[in-house]
């Protein structure tokens, strides 16, 4: 585990303000325990065309109030199993935050992001700065320093992970 | 000391402290878990992949169905039985399957005390708030380390104290006190805070009117929505069998610091309506303009109280609805359907034509049944109406409160409950 995580960078998917749990999985996509049953539906309420287009590694951007509505976790578990490696948004809901962060999902806070970028653009953040760096149309900004023992969890890996690290489990 | 809002005082009291401070994390034993189907949603696997064979606090969880009860598809119906075998293999004793109606609403009739740090797989958990418990909603991640570890961190939240005057006048509910109140603040207007409830006009709503709208404080992006202990609240608890103790947390401290403060009349308001597609797009009925409408739908977490039942037959007693409107009543509890039996409110919503089913969340979150087709509207007493939350993606639903839904069932338009003659 690294002390000094790696700067992300990636491209941008965006997206506005109020992106709700429901447009991200649909309630009538739910009726499978399994992700992978899930994961052709990823942001189908919002974008039909997402699933299609997304890579690994890249970013999603997004306005404010990201991941609002119910508390399904499916949904930043899909934007998970995507390939979607940070989401930097204006804000997030909070229960979608906790489930990030619970994930091992990063998630950011960077006010200015959703109007300094546009789909296509390659973003670059900062883990240990928490700078948030628009490469394609130049603009900086500054990403929320998560409080220690939210770091602490995603550097792990997410809360699973922390727990078994506490718990003293062997590795599966 | 400072004084401290009622979040305060109840995070400190559950942290063993005099005080806390807003910002800081605290860590607290959890009283209740409350899960359903979220069992398969994603707590079962966690639960495995953490390691764990045995609960930390088996005995605190209350697991129920309400999602997808009864099951529709052979899909849900193994979703069920998969998480049954994870409640059978965990030896959580009080599960209550289908048998007594929607969580939120099997919470307050038979397990929620004042003063409770609660948890729920489920973002209206805050309902819970109308009785003093710090009661909140969690993914499946955080509720299955609450299961395990028996306990939850919090960041000690900012206080919107909202305060209320006067009474609600006749036709208009608590669902257009809390539909104003998202108006006004918004999806993210509460973000992560508290939403306190305080001033005279809180005394002359029901409990009933104080779980609706601690209910949809969730949509403003609230942590908890709490309302003070008063006589209502003992009243409540004593009918449930569950008596009022003393020494609770009855109230924030007047005067200490909130983030922000509204003041609500009541006897100034009228029926609101959420638009497609958005529960903070609100404007009053009159304002929505004509809406032509398909589908009515009284129930959810939301509104499907007896009380909220009593409303809606009222006005549809003796009436013929508009035929071209499907009614949709679903009771949000199995003691609110025995109610409505021996009020003759049954009677009255048969003869009106309408479905009336099983004690559940329903077409609500739009996994189960009574969804809508392209080009259809709803107008609907539940809790969202994001694109395609009830089916179709070319579908509309406006929320409402169950006086407007009824009135716009007979007249099949959205209709203001005042209006009708």
């Amino acid at each position: 585990m690294s002390e000094q995580p790696q700067a992300i960078l990636g491209r941008a998917h965006c997206y506005g303000n109020n992106v709700d749990t429901d447009a991200i999985i649909p309630g009538k996509f739910m009726n499978s325990t399994r992700i992978e049953d899930m994961l052709p539906h990823t942001m189908e309420g919002i974008d039909p065309e997402f699933i299609k287009k997304v890579q690994p590694g890249d970013l999603m951007i997004a306005g404010s109030n990201f991941g609002c509505g119910s508390s399904r976790e499916a949904a930043p578990a899909l934007l998970r199993a995507c390939g979607i490696r940070a989401i930097v948004a204006e804000s997030f809901a909070r229960i979608f935050f906790r489930n990030a962060i619970n994930l091992g999902l990063l998630v950011v806070e960077c006010p200015g992001i959703a109007a300094a970028v546009s789909a296509g653009d390659q973003v670059k953040y900062d883990p240990v700065s928490g700078a948030v760096e628009n490469i394609t149309r130049p603009w900086r900004g500054q990403g929320t320093v998560l409080p220690d023992f939210l770091r602490d969890i995603l550097a792990s890996g997410g809360a699973i992970a922390g727990y078994r690290a506490r718990a003293g489990n062997q590795a599966r | 000391m400072k004084k401290q809002t009622m979040a305060q005082k109840l995070l400190a009291r559950a942290a063993g402290r005099d005080e806390v401070r807003v910002g800081e994390i605290v860590e607290v034993a959890v009283d209740r878990i409350l899960i359903h189907e979220g069992i398969g949603w994603g707590i079962a696997d966690v639960i495995k992949e953490m390691g764990v064979t045995k609960l930390g606090v088996p005995d605190k969880i209350v697991a129920l169905f309400d999602h997808y009860a009864p099951p529709a598809t052979e899909a849900t119906a193994n979703f069920h039985a998969l998480c049954r075998r994870f409640i059978a293999d965990f030896e959580i004793k009080e599960f209550l399957d289908m048998r007594k109606g929607i969580c939120h609403q099997v919470m307050v009739e038979d397990y929620v005390n004042p003063g409770e740090i609660i948890v729920g797989c489920d973002s209206h958990t805050t309902t819970y708030g109308a009785l003093g418990s710090f009661a909140t909603g969690f993914g499946s991640t955080d509720t299955a380390l609450a299961m395990v570890e028996g306990k939850a961190w919090f960041k000690v939240p900012e206080t919107i104290r909202i305060e209320f005057t006067g009474e609600l006048p006749p036709l208009v509910g608590a669902k257009d006190v809390v539909l104003e109140l998202l108006g006004l603040l918004k999806a993210d207007g509460a973000g992560y805070a508290s939403c306190e409830f305080a001033g005279p006009g809180v005394r002359s709503l029901t409990m009933a009117d104080r779980f609706c709208i601690s209910n949809l404080c969730a949509e403003m992006g609230a942590k908890v929505a709490l309302m003070p202990l008063d006589e209502r609240t003992a009243e409540f608890l004593q009918a449930a069998g569950r008596p009022m103790q003393s020494g609770l947390v009855t109230a924030g401290d007047p005067g200490a610091d909130c983030k922000r403060e509204v003041k609500l009349d009541l006897s100034r308001l009228t029926p609101r309506v959420a638009r497609p597609h958005s529960p903070d797009n609100v404007c009053s009925v009159a304002e929505a303009g004509a809406v032509e409408v398909d589908q009515v739908f009284i129930g959810s977490c939301s509104n499907g109280r007896i009380e909220d039942m009593r409303a809606a037959a009222a006005i549809l007693k003796g009436r013929q609805p508009n035929p071209k409107v499907r009614i949709i009543v679903i009771p949000a509890s199995h003691s609110v359907m025995k109610a409505m039996a021996a009020e003759g409110i049954l009677q009255t919503f048969l003869e009106a034509g309408a479905v009336v089913g099983p004690p559940s969340c329903g077409p609500c979150f739009g996994g189960s049944f009574g969804l809508l087709a392209a080009g259809e509207v709803c107008v609907s007493t539940s809790t969202r109406n994001f694109l395609g939350r009830m089916g179709s993606k070319q579908a509309k639903v406006y929320m409402v409160s169950p006086e407007t839904a009824a009135a716009s069932a007979l007249t099949g338009r959205l209709t203001d409950p005042r209006d009708l003659t």
